[in-house]
């Protein structure tokens, strides 16, 4: 039965159940549980970038003071991977990046751990290094991974090979033609940004135990299933032996989308029949995180008379660092963001993730949609700038609209983005602008537009009613401070029931309790774990409504799930409570509880034949911005003051409109602190220079604004209730919006972030080279592999 | 020798390393894990506690320099099941994200607004300069803040009991 | 993460508390190589994150009385070496030639930073390029009294900066100033946090306008602050233009070799060194 429940029901400003606790400090984040009883364990890392090992000791290690047990890569004899297996738990026979691990060492203290650490023996012998891109591409190159052929691949045929780990392109039109076109006017842009760390206040670590011949493994994760999955594959385990249970998460933000060091603590934890707990310092969590990665970006367009595109070609090189991780999957959201937003007559792109002696990157919150807005709307502003064409006019005349073609050939939906861009000049006429606040510094004003897709796929929840009327909501979600499945489900299963959310509980992550879940990330939990609570809802509700039916003596179809009640349809206040039908149920039928599901509905088409090695060739449910910043620029200083920002976000449905509020001020900071904060800087050894909170600025009360937010509701979404995802794009426009904005203030050509206050003044000062991108060669078909 | 300090009221003392950070000896030693360790190094303010009625980062003071000190934590700023009016604003304005900063954050605040009672924005977010935030974008912080400047006063008692 | 030295089981505390300046000196002259005084403990305790472990054995010096107090008279200030850069910036009376000093004080690090990192910190901390109070206290050409095994002296700041790295053991007890009619500015960049690039300046003019006498010290540019004498030189019997002092300063910042960090490349800190010169004139401008 799929009843219509009116969505408006589900709709308040629910405060989040979890906030009493974190602001009393009784919260037990996973880094609070390492009582006396637990042995605490180091990650013993390379100190070296790329080298050959010659030896491996820890026999002097085993025999320090306190050590208990000690993980080598005997003992994980699997490699791992997303998409393309090529990375050891372990170092084996060669080093690819500092700070990889060697091993790991579990003893009765921290100190003794460390002091055993520091007694590991590895020789090694200095092999050639590929610290950029640049070098990994060159003629010759020296291959980080010579066996790469031998790698388990998850699809046949992906365009790989040397150091080019996966190649993703897409080829819609003729682009060539466009380009020969005699009035078209070619606009080409180079650009190139570093990478982004999330620093979240909880690193990334784990408690594990090993209890009657199974792994329990908490952890502070995104992805509680892909943590299951790892820890199994490299020990060779069967699955069905790792639990893994998940407390509330203290920041991740894309970090804690990959399993990372908990195998590690799993092995300890069986060694030495203790539990463990394995945390990173904050200084190996930042020089060995699974950064936003690094990238360069050649890009061009043939601008008709007209102002519209007849031809665009892109070639994005995405740094993996020393293993592929992430950015293979990620290559695909090329083709949906920098591809994105604008009707293009042909096109043609190439995402290519290289391998580099540097610490692996990963998943950041809008993951390379952020670097590749900045591309794409520096680029569109540098468009405007050669036809002398208005950037909003150029805008509002490109963006997609509805039955327009995306890069890939999906038909899309509805007219969101040109809407939405009057929608910002509504905002911008009711807040005013704040120029007269620049004073004697530099002014700028930029709007811009981005696209990303919401993760649609695999979840699953179960529901239980409780004899008192509550219902326990069992999922493999977790909180991760983004309140998505401690308001939002909850908010849309109360909905289906006719319950208030207070009366749903949320039970923790357990892969043992939940069924299989992708993991809370890509704005895809009240998506797609709202859909699947929904499916839920809809089996416990025609149990209720059965047992009810019989109790009312009305037929299923006359009854609504209203107030905590069963009602006879247009009559309020009729019929009994909830709590009656339940225990009326748990006589007659046993009680009530039901599974649901949900996965991407597959119902988004890509055009045959345009897009290859992707993962997805067509968006399920894309999601639109458009972002508008003004700036103060200091000439003298290269400091940027950002005076006033402002968000027109497609939300589908805002069914906790505060909560979506408070997502967008954080991710709009984020954004601005990617956009001109927040480097990270590769040293001559190939690992990262910044070691914490010192070196790496990320921004202080001072450097936040107050985001002037316009929710536009109402767009086409499969999601629960109309909602889509909230969090992960909020953040996806900061950069591009930053450089647009500084680039309108300098009138300089702004070719890289981060636009740090050195980076700025070398740029008014005209001593900041331009960037050309000499590796990427100019003929295009020259960037794919064949 | 052992260290002897007050922890919420409650004489403590500590006999191990006494350069260990007051940090180490709340969460290790007393298993007070509300103070937070986050960057060890006076930045975020994660672990900010009250000491001798100054909030400071718990990662700087080493515990052999703490003999005699008062001590205040999250787990004593407000008496058990009650919220001072800090947390209370946080959670009517839907403040809270992950929460890691959260505990010092209040501590901060608190002292701040016993000291300031009519704070400007501006004033709130050089006092938060060393509580860093990695969620929230710190607007609503500032909100929450301002919702209850003037009107109460903070429980000064249990800070600087 | 904290890494601890070892040579624990030579018998002394790995941290003591003397009362008096002579303990604390036999303490440090005796605890053997890996010794070292804390004061607000900022700056060590956090040596970890710079790959530096926190030493063996810590002599702290909080319960030395000695080593307080802020006292300011009309014609001399002295401030005790264990005083926070809080308590400074609260404890100093508003004058103009104070001014550099309080700002410095009350503009460092972060609040919880302030209310720990002493004046004695500030002046010892060989590393801490960021240094705030150095380059302010050399405008106040100020005297610090240095406590060693051999006796007490009083030096300048530029000797004291020289002295500062030497091997033996040593205290900074406190600072003592004349009071001046000069006036005085602290400028720095970024405004907040850390700054890469310091212009302390403190000046007087004669009857004409011009500048009399001034000193103007720079910070965070090379790794140790200096008084800027090419630049003092060169200013002397100039009208204190901002635009024409900035021009001075551009001119002649080949007298500096900047350091290049994380937070700012060399370069930058030269860069901007003559507008923070420039806005330290025109903050003694406007404020008369």
């Amino acid at each position: 039965m799929n009843m219509k429940v009116d969505p408006r029901t589900a709709v308040m400003d629910m405060p989040r159940r979890d906030a009493r606790d974190k602001v009393t400090g009784r919260t037990r984040f996973m880094v609070d549980m390492a009582g006396s009883d637990v042995l605490r364990a180091v990650v013993v890392r390379a100190g070296s970038g790329a080298a050959k090992v010659l030896r491996i000791d820890t026999s002097a290690a085993a025999r320090m003071r306190g050590v208990r047990g000690i993980a080598t890569a005997a003992d994980a004899p699997q490699l791992h991977g997303v998409g393309v297996m090529d990375q050891p738990l372990f170092v084996r026979d060669r080093i690819r990046y500092p700070g990889e691990p060697i091993c790991a060492i579990a003893a009765d203290t921290l100190e003794q751990a460390r002091a055993a650490a520091a007694v590991v023996v590895v020789e090694t012998e200095e092999m050639p290094a590929c610290l950029t891109m640049a070098e990994a591409l060159a003629p010759g190159a020296p291959l980080l991974h010579p066996d790469w052929k031998s790698y388990e691949c998850i699809v046949d045929g992906v365009a790989r090979g040397g150091n080019i780990a996966w190649e993703g392109k897409v080829v819609r039109g003729d682009v060539d033609a466009a380009f020969a076109r005699p009035d078209v006017s070619v606009v080409e842009s180079c650009f190139r940004v570093g990478r982004q760390s999330h620093f979240p206040f909880e690193p990334r670590g784990a408690v594990a135990s090993y209890e009657d011949g199974r792994f329990h493994v908490i952890t502070s994760t995104q992805v509680p299933w892909t943590v299951r999955a790892v820890t199994a594959r490299v020990m060779g385990v069967h699955a069905s032996q790792v639990r893994v249970t998940v407390p509330p998460v203290g920041g991740a933000f894309g970090l804690k989308f990959d399993a990372s060091i908990e195998p590690m603590a799993a092995i300890l934890a069986k060694k030495t029949g203790r539990t463990v707990s394995l945390v990173n310092s904050r200084e190996e969590e930042t020089q060995t995180c699974l950064c936003r990665e690094n990238a360069d970006i050649w890009i061009r367009s043939a601008i008709t008379p007209e102002g519209k595109i007849a031809g665009r070609e892109a070639v994005v090189l995405m740094d993996a660092g020393a293993y592929g991780g992430e950015q293979i999957f990620l290559s695909t959201m090329t083709a949906h963001t920098l591809g994105a937003g604008y009707r293009l007559e042909s096109v043609r792109m190439s995402s290519r993730v290289v391998y580099t002696n540097t610490p692996p990157n990963g998943a950041f919150r809008s993951c390379n949609g952020a670097y590749n807005s900045f591309a794409l709307e520096r680029h569109t502003d540098e468009i405007c700038e050669k036809i002398g064409m208005d950037p909003m006019a150029f805008r509002k005349l490109n963006v997609l609209s509805d039955g327009d073609p995306g890069t890939t050939g999906q038909i899309f939906e509805g007219d969101v983005l040109g809407p939405m861009l009057d929608r910002m000049e509504a905002l911008r006429e009711r807040t005013g602008t704040r120029e007269h606040r620049a004073g004697d510094r530099l002014y700028g004003l930029a709007t811009t537009v981005g696209t990303w897709n919401i993760f649609v796929g695999p979840s699953s929840a179960t529901i239980n009613l409780n004899a008192d009327g509550s219902v326990t909501l069992i999922t493999a979600s977790v909180e991760i401070g983004s309140g998505s499945i401690t308001q939002g489900v909850p908010q849309i299963v109360a909905a289906n029931l006719g319950i208030h959310p207070s009366k749903v509980i949320v039970k923790g992550a357990d892969t043992d309790a939940a069924g299989y879940d992708m993991g809370t990330g890509g704005g895809r939990t009240v998506v797609s774990m709202g859909a699947a609570a929904t499916a839920a809802c809809e089996v416990v509700r025609d149990k209720l409504l059965d047992t009810a039916s019989e109790l009312l003596q009305t037929p299923p179809a006359d009854l609504v799930l209203r107030n905590g009640r069963v009602e006879i349809r247009d009559r309020p206040g009729s019929g009994t409570t909830i709590e009656t039908v339940i225990a009326r149920a748990e006589q007659t039928k046993g009680p009530i509880s039901g599974s649901g599901a949900f996965t991407a509905p597959q119902s988004a088409k890509a055009m045959p034949g345009c897009a290859a090695g992707h993962f997805f060739d067509a968006m399920d449910l894309p999601v639109f911005i458009v972002h508008e910043a003004e700036v103060a620029v200091d000439p003298d200083t290269g400091e940027t003051e950002v005076l006033a920002y402002r968000v027109v976000q497609d939300v589908g449905r805002a069914i906790n409109p505060r909560a979506v509020r408070g997502q967008i001020q954080g991710a709009v900071i984020q954004g601005i602190g990617y956009g001109i904060h927040e480097a990270v800087t590769i040293g001559a050894d190939g690992g990262i220079e910044q070691t914490g909170f010192e070196t790496y600025h990320m921004p202080l009360a001072q450097d936040a604004v107050k985001v002037e937010i316009d929710l536009y509701e109402g767009a086409p979404s499969c999601g629960p209730m109309g909602t889509k995802g909230i969090a992960e794009v909020a953040i996806m426009n900061g950069g591009a919006t930053m450089a647009c904005a500084i680039a309108n203030a300098t009138g300089k050509r702004v070719q890289q972030l981060p636009l740090t206050a050195p980076k700025v003044l070398a740029l008014t000062c005209g001593i900041e080279p331009v960037l050309d991108h000499p590796h990427i060669s100019r003929r295009w078909s020259d960037n794919i592999l064949r | 020798m052992a260290v002897e300090f007050t922890l919420n009221g409650e004489w403590r003392d500590f006999a191990g390393d006494p350069r260990t950070p007051l940090l180490d000896v709340l969460r290790d030693g007393c298993r007070m894990t509300g103070t937070k360790s986050v960057c060890r190094a006076g930045f975020c303010g994660a672990c900010t506690v009250m000491v001798g009625g100054e909030p400071v980062p718990s990662c700087q003071r080493p515990i052999g320099m703490l003999e005699g000190a008062e001590i205040v934590t999250i787990e004593g700023i407000a008496p058990p099941e009650e919220l001072n009016p800090v947390q209370r604003a946080f959670l009517e304005h839907d403040v809270v994200q992950c929460g890691m900063c959260f505990p010092g954050m209040v501590i901060t605040l608190t002292d701040f607004l016993r000291r300031n009672a009519a704070p400007t924005r501006s004033g709130i977010k050089e006092a938060l300069s060393g509580n860093m935030c990695r969620c929230t974008g710190y607007e609503r912080i500032i909100d929450a803040v301002m919702s209850i400047r003037e009107t109460e006063t903070p429980a000064a008692e249990a800070v600087s009991r | 993460m904290m890494t601890w030295g070892t040579a624990r089981k030579s018998g002394i505390s790995p941290l003591t508390s003397p009362e008096t300046v002579d303990e604390a000196l036999e303490l440090l002259a005796g605890g053997g190589p890996d010794t070292r005084a804390i004061a607000g403990a900022t700056w060590i305790m956090r040596g970890p994150t710079r790959g530096e472990p926190v030493p063996a054995r810590l002599v702290a010096l909080n319960r030395i009385a000695e080593l307080r107090g802020v006292e300011i008279g009309a014609l001399s200030g002295r401030i005790g070496a264990m005083e926070s850069h809080d308590r400074i910036a609260r404890a100093l009376p508003e004058a103009a030639d104070l001014r550099a000093l309080a700002v410095a004080a009350g503009a460092s690090a972060n609040p919880g930073i302030r209310r720990l990192a002493t004046l004695g910190g500030n002046l010892c901390a060989v590393g801490f390029v960021a240094a705030d109070l150095i380059p302010a206290l050399m405008c106040l050409d100020a005297r610090v009294e240095v406590a060693t095994p051999e006796g007490r002296r009083n030096i300048d700041m530029t000797e004291f900066m020289a002295m500062r790295r030497a091997a033996g053991p040593f205290l900074v007890v406190a600072v003592r100033f004349g009071r001046s009619g000069f006036r005085t500015a602290h400028a720095r960049t970024p405004a907040r946090d850390y700054p890469v690039s310091i212009a302390s300046l403190s000046m007087a003019t004669d009857a004409e306008g011009r500048i009399a006498d001034l000193r103007l010290a720079v910070g965070a540019v090379e790794a140790d602050a200096k008084r800027w004498a090419g630049f003092e030189d060169r200013a002397r019997g100039q009208a204190p233009d901002p635009a024409g002092m900035a021009a001075l300063a551009t001119e002649f910042s080949a007298d500096f070799t900047p350091v290049s960090a994380l937070d700012a490349p060399g370069w930058y800190r030269l860069q901007v060194l003559p507008v923070l010169v420039r806005r330290a004139f025109e903050q003694i401008r406007r404020e008369g």
